[in-house]
């Protein structure tokens, strides 16, 4: 019996190289070491989970970036090919890091502000970034889904971290009871996946050619397909939305809509362009309905809002709509131009959420458009960062919204087909409507006069930490994209 | 394929399955469908035994009818009068509902019955697997499988913080 076990060992490697797992590895230790910490932390030092948490995001990016610059053009697939970390996985872990650091950094003061207890909150945070990494690098459909539950699971805690408020109750319930549905729909597909092809491997499904246009595999599809809309958001699975996004606190809010967001669109990217390769006409003409859908419903809905943070939720659904035209065109360069798009998304949307929060962090004050009123006087400079956020958001230039919009949807228009450029047709023509409900808040803010005198702002060292960061990063993407040259030549496969 | 015993006791096993699994769904006493959910999923293990599945089998009997359903029964009946109520199963969605399933079902069958792979209708038969499919089970999750396997419980971890931060007392 020794002697069996003995072969199988020799026999077998799972071929880990833990250089490349650096990242994965500082995520995951540090959550379990903020929770192992955090009882014995009293009072001030309890400061130190959350220095913690974002010294070790940042040293995961550093990670990132040497294992970037030393083995250019890594390709490794690792733990008998259930994990692939290449490229476009490590750039889509950089996002990810980007989402979760600005929001550790806009949470410290916050969480205070609203009394919410703060070391679980970071670790729930680490963990739902470490099931984002998962999803990315999944080279298995297997461990592309337990990566989606575990951010799934801390997503719906942190929805409902706010216990005493009943829309966060609320949040947190709907949010659980639609994820834990689409979550049955994606396993289902997987399964009916596996029993087309036999296989769970990413790689392996595409291999398996004689599958073509089996009514199994097909069935399998539009379940996983059922099952990723919900996550990114998209029309008709979008319905969750609104209330989840604004009934969570709301660095919460800005958390999801960004690197989980992203998280389910490198799961998109990974099964329909990757996998399923083979029903390629088939998807496309799917996902061309759900893009069109997203992005006009998403911006007609978002016109008619009241509150800032549900019009920015609406917002979110609009831009997923626009990331999916990069799915409908099924090039190389159309899948980095959607990796681009979402990068620019996380800054500049988690940018306008760091605003949103300075606004709701008074006394007294809410997230409807009438907090802003009189905000661009009394804080001239605040005032124009949130308005190079909006501008941002809306897609004109000098900012990163624009560029990722150009590199999405010229990516479509290359590919020459009219289908495509109906859609880009009709992207352009969202954005315009959708320069009204981002311009109102502009609006509001520097033309519509206080009722009472306008409340002071409290400006906290971790806000104006994300407010650099995330105004940086707008202004640099759309400014000076040839620095993220090397995200540019960056293929899938 | 299916002949003799292995028919009968199928035909039995499956018809215990869809009539109980119906009286989960339409019985006005939740306590009585909560009896007849551990009913449908010991049929669904002795489905499994039928499929020469027996590690599975145990497994179901272990986690679905030994925990889950355990918990919910303790919960129905820690519920204060919630074994009294008569609870309305059906809204004025049902309907649709039960379309749309009959629908899915329509699909899934054809699916299956043109299924080349399969091999349609009757399943083909999987002679490649050699020794106890236990065995066969743990090595494959010992070692194709070793990712998923150690960061299910991650997952794990991150459920139990989660329950813990919902439940736990404020202070």
């Amino acid at each position: 019996m020794q002697e069996s076990v003995k072969t199988i060992l020799e026999n077998f490697s799972l071929n880990i190289d833990l250089v490349t797992l650096m990242p994965e590895i500082i995520i995951c230790g540090m959550a379990l070491l903020t929770m192992i910490l955090e009882p014995f932390l009293k009072g001030d030092s309890r400061k130190v989970v959350m220095h913690l948490t974002w010294l070790s995001i940042v040293a995961a990016l550093i990670s990132i970036y040497s294992i970037w610059t030393s083995q250019p053009n890594l390709q490794s697939l690792q733990f008998a090919d259930a994990y692939r970390i290449d490229s476009y996985s490590l750039l889509f872990k950089a996002v990810f890091l980007i989402g979760s650091l600005l929001t550790v950094f806009i949470s410290s003061n916050f969480l205070k502000f609203k009394n919410v207890p703060d070391g679980e909150f970071y670790s729930l945070i680490l963990f739902a970034t470490f099931g984002m990494m998962n999803m990315a690098s999944a080279g298995d459909l297997i461990v592309l889904f337990i990566g989606l539950e575990i951010m799934s699971l801390c997503l719906y805690v942190l929805a409902g971290i706010l216990r005493r408020s009943v829309y966060a109750n609320e949040a947190s319930l709907k949010y659980f009871l639609m994820g834990a549905f689409a979550s049955g729909f994606l396993m289902f597909g997987i399964a009916f996946i596996y029993g087309a092809t036999g296989t769970t491997s990413i790689v392996d499904v595409i291999q398996s050619s004689e599958i073509l246009s089996n009514t199994y595999l097909i069935i399998g599809a539009a379940m996983v397909m059922i099952g990723l809309g919900f996550k990114v958001g998209a029309v008709p699975f979008h319905m969750w939305i609104p209330d989840v996004y604004t009934g969570s606190i709301t660095n919460v809010t800005a958390f999801m809509s960004a690197g989980p967001k992203a998280a389910a669109f490198a799961a998109f990217f990974q099964v329909f362009i990757v996998a399923l390769r083979p029903l390629q006409s088939e998807i496309e003409v799917v996902l061309w309905i759900l893009s069109a859908l997203t992005m006009t419903l998403g911006n007609i809905l978002a016109i008619t809002q009241n509150d800032v943070k549900r019009m920015l939720a609406y917002s979110s659904i609009s831009h997923a709509g626009y990331v999916l035209i990069a799915l409908v065109a099924f090039t190389p360069a159309a899948t980095t131009a959607g990796l681009y798009y979402l990068l620019c998304y996380t800054v500049m949307n988690i940018g306008a959420f760091t605003v949103l929060i300075m606004v709701e962090a008074r006394e007294n004050s809410d997230t409807n458009f009438s907090s802003f009123a009189g905000m661009g006087r009394r804080y001239p400079f605040l005032g124009i960062l949130l308005t190079i956020f909006m501008i941002s958001l809306a897609g004109f230039p000098p900012t990163a919204g624009f560029m990722g919009k150009f590199l999405v949807f010229k990516s479509a228009i290359d590919t020459g087909s009219t289908s495509l450029i109906v859609l880009v047709v009709l992207a352009v023509v969202n954005s315009l409507v959708s320069v009204y409900y981002y311009l109102r808040v502009v609006v509001v803010m520097f033309m519509v006069e206080p009722e009472l005198e306008y409340r002071p702002i409290n400006f906290a060292t971790g806000i104006i930490a994300a407010l650099v960061i995330s105004m940086g990063g707008t202004l640099l993407l759309g400014i000076y994209p040839q620095i993220f040259a090397f995200f540019l030549n960056t293929a899938l496969i | 394929m299916l002949e003799g015993s292995t028919a009968i006791a199928f035909y039995i096993i499956s018809f215990v399955m869809i009539l109980s699994a119906i009286a989960v769904v339409t019985l006005k006493n939740i306590f009585h469908a909560a009896l007849f959910l551990v009913l449908t999923l010991f049929a669904v293990a002795a489905l499994y035994i039928l499929l020469s599945a027996e590690f599975l089998a145990a497994v179901q009997v272990l986690i679905y009818v030994g925990a889950i359903s355990i918990l919910m029964i303790f919960a129905v009946m820690l519920t204060a009068q919630l074994t009294n109520y008569n609870i309305k199963q059906t809204n004025e969605q049902s309907l649709p509902a039960l379309l749309i399933s009959v629908c899915f079902i329509g699909i899934t069958i054809f699916a299956i019955a043109t299924n080349n792979k399969l091999g349609g209708f009757p399943i083909k038969e999987n002679t490649e697997i050699a020794g106890s499919n236990t065995a066969n089970l743990g090595q494959l999750l010992m070692r194709d499988f070793i990712l998923p396997f150690e960061v299910v419980s991650v997952l794990l971890l991150a459920a139990l913080i989660g329950a813990i931060v919902i439940a736990k007392r404020d202070n």
